[in-house]
């Protein structure tokens, strides 16, 4: 079955060719800023493509992408694309937070291949666990101690068990030593420890 | 041009070269796309859609040249050349023509544009023709556009123009949706639109075009005004621009 992605642009005609050049792939495009929270929590969307200026919207793609991160723990590797605001400026802000960025003049050329490596388990969890210590860095919480019953998934608390507290980081290290199985649900409860330490 | 004209010349088309790589890059990336997609013989693509992407690409393209074409206009104003050719306009008879020439689509939307009032004598003003038809090909095109999504009344357009020293002030009325009042203070900014782009074509350059020919080129002002009592039903959904021009020699 073909990987399902969503991407997020306000141009429908740009959004009709990204489907025939993402053919490997089962598309979702939605163009409305409205549409982003209706689609954004479903578990099934392996990537995300996210444009960075959305026409009628406040926020900007990846500004509304980091907040589903932190709200619903949306754990899809996002690729962000734009052909206007300078993608190295937004690089250096969000860094690990996406999982690449891609200027649009760009993307017949690297998107099919980064989205096709994004959709790999080794690269998301990969991804997963640069992505958390990203954002636990970016709020100033990587070496923020707490107690095991923070998290709330009991088979990922069970990997902490015998630890009275833990660093974020630490947990971070701990989650992803091991197994692929379960990388939502790891990233997850990584995200909801982040978010409680953070406020 | 005095320095501080050029000065705001050079600072608006800043600001326009700034935002025109959206407007010049994001056709030809279109372009790219739909001719990679196309020359991708992995991608099945009936007639139809390929006549289709064909098409828009067309139209993306023209709106390229465009582009390009108003940046070239604007370069000539700084050097000069569009207030140069001043002449005598006679008032009438171009914003009738400017009528004519849109009454296709004026007709096809059922917008009435009535003849334009010209009080206190005003029958020409002195001023380069191309500018003057520039204004109000521009504020008729943006009220055609307000006035397509307006239903469940008659669709009005009304042009006014009366003596007020040695300027003539045009007022230049829609019952349209009106313009939002968080939106007044940008309507003038480059590529500040409340129309969808993509949907309709609004660029939101068009005013900023205007002010620039109104107040460097010609040494007038534009303003967002209130709607004038008792011309149309006073409703929320009017948009009046009043234009002051120095009437020049001509203006009785």
């Amino acid at each position: 079955m073909n990987p399902k992605i969503m991407i997020f642009d306000d141009d429908p005609q740009w959004t009709e060719q990204m489907r025939l050049l993402l053919t490997a792939f089962h598309v979702t495009a939605i163009s409305d800023p409205k549409d982003w929270d209706v689609h954004i929590s479903r578990s099934d969307l392996q990537a995300l493509v996210v444009d960075v200026d959305i026409l009628g919207d406040k926020m900007t793609g990846p500004e509304r992408a980091m907040k589903s991160i932190l709200e619903f723990g949306v754990t899809a590797p996002a690729v962000i694309i734009s052909g206007v605001v300078d993608l190295d400026e937004v690089k250096k802000k969000y860094g690990d937070l996406f999982y690449g960025y891609v200027h649009k003049d760009r993307c017949p050329e690297d998107l099919p291949g980064m989205l096709k490596d994004a959709c790999t388990p080794e690269s998301r969890l990969a991804y997963i666990r640069r992505m958390t210590a990203e954002m636990a860095r970016q709020r100033g919480v990587l070496d923020y101690e707490f107690p095991p019953d923070w998290i709330e998934d009991d088979v990922i608390r069970g990997t902490c068990s015998g630890r009275d507290r833990l660093t974020i980081g630490g947990f971070i290290d701990s989650a992803f030593g091991g197994t692929n199985a379960q990388l939502s649900r790891m990233g997850q409860s990584i995200l909801g420890v982040i978010s409680r330490a953070s406020g | 041009m005095h320095d501080d004209a050029m000065c705001r010349s050079l600072a608006s088309v800043g600001i326009q070269t700034l935002e025109l790589s959206h407007e010049i890059f994001d056709p030809i990336r279109y372009v790219k796309l739909v001719l990679s997609n196309l020359s991708n013989p992995d991608v099945k693509i009936t007639e139809e859609d390929r006549a289709r992407y064909v098409r828009q690409s067309l139209e993306r393209i023209s709106n390229v040249v465009m582009w390009t074409e108003r940046m070239r206009g604007i370069s000539r104003s700084l050097a000069g050349a569009r207030s140069t050719n001043i002449e005598s306009v006679d008032i009438k008879k171009s914003l009738l023509d400017i009528k004519a020439g849109l009454s296709g689509v004026l007709e096809s939307l059922e917008i009435t544009m009535t003849d334009p009032v010209l009080n206190d004598g005003i029958t020409h003003i002195r001023m380069n023709k191309a500018s003057f038809e520039s204004i109000f090909t521009n504020l008729l095109t943006n009220s055609i556009r307000a006035l397509k999504g307006v239903a469940g009344k008659e669709r009005l357009v009304r042009i006014t123009a009366h003596r007020d020293g040695r300027d003539i002030v045009f007022t230049f009325e829609d019952n349209g949706c009106g313009i939002p009042k968080e939106h007044r203070d940008d309507i003038f900014r480059p590529f500040f639109t409340t129309h969808n782009k993509h949907a309709d074509g609004g660029s939101g350059l068009g005013l900023a075009i205007l002010k620039d020919i109104v107040e460097v080129d010609h040494g007038g002002s534009i303003r967002l005004a209130e709607p004038s009592l008792g011309s149309y039903e006073a409703d929320a959904g009017h948009t009046v621009f009043e234009i002051r021009l120095p009437a020049g020699n001509d203006h009785v």
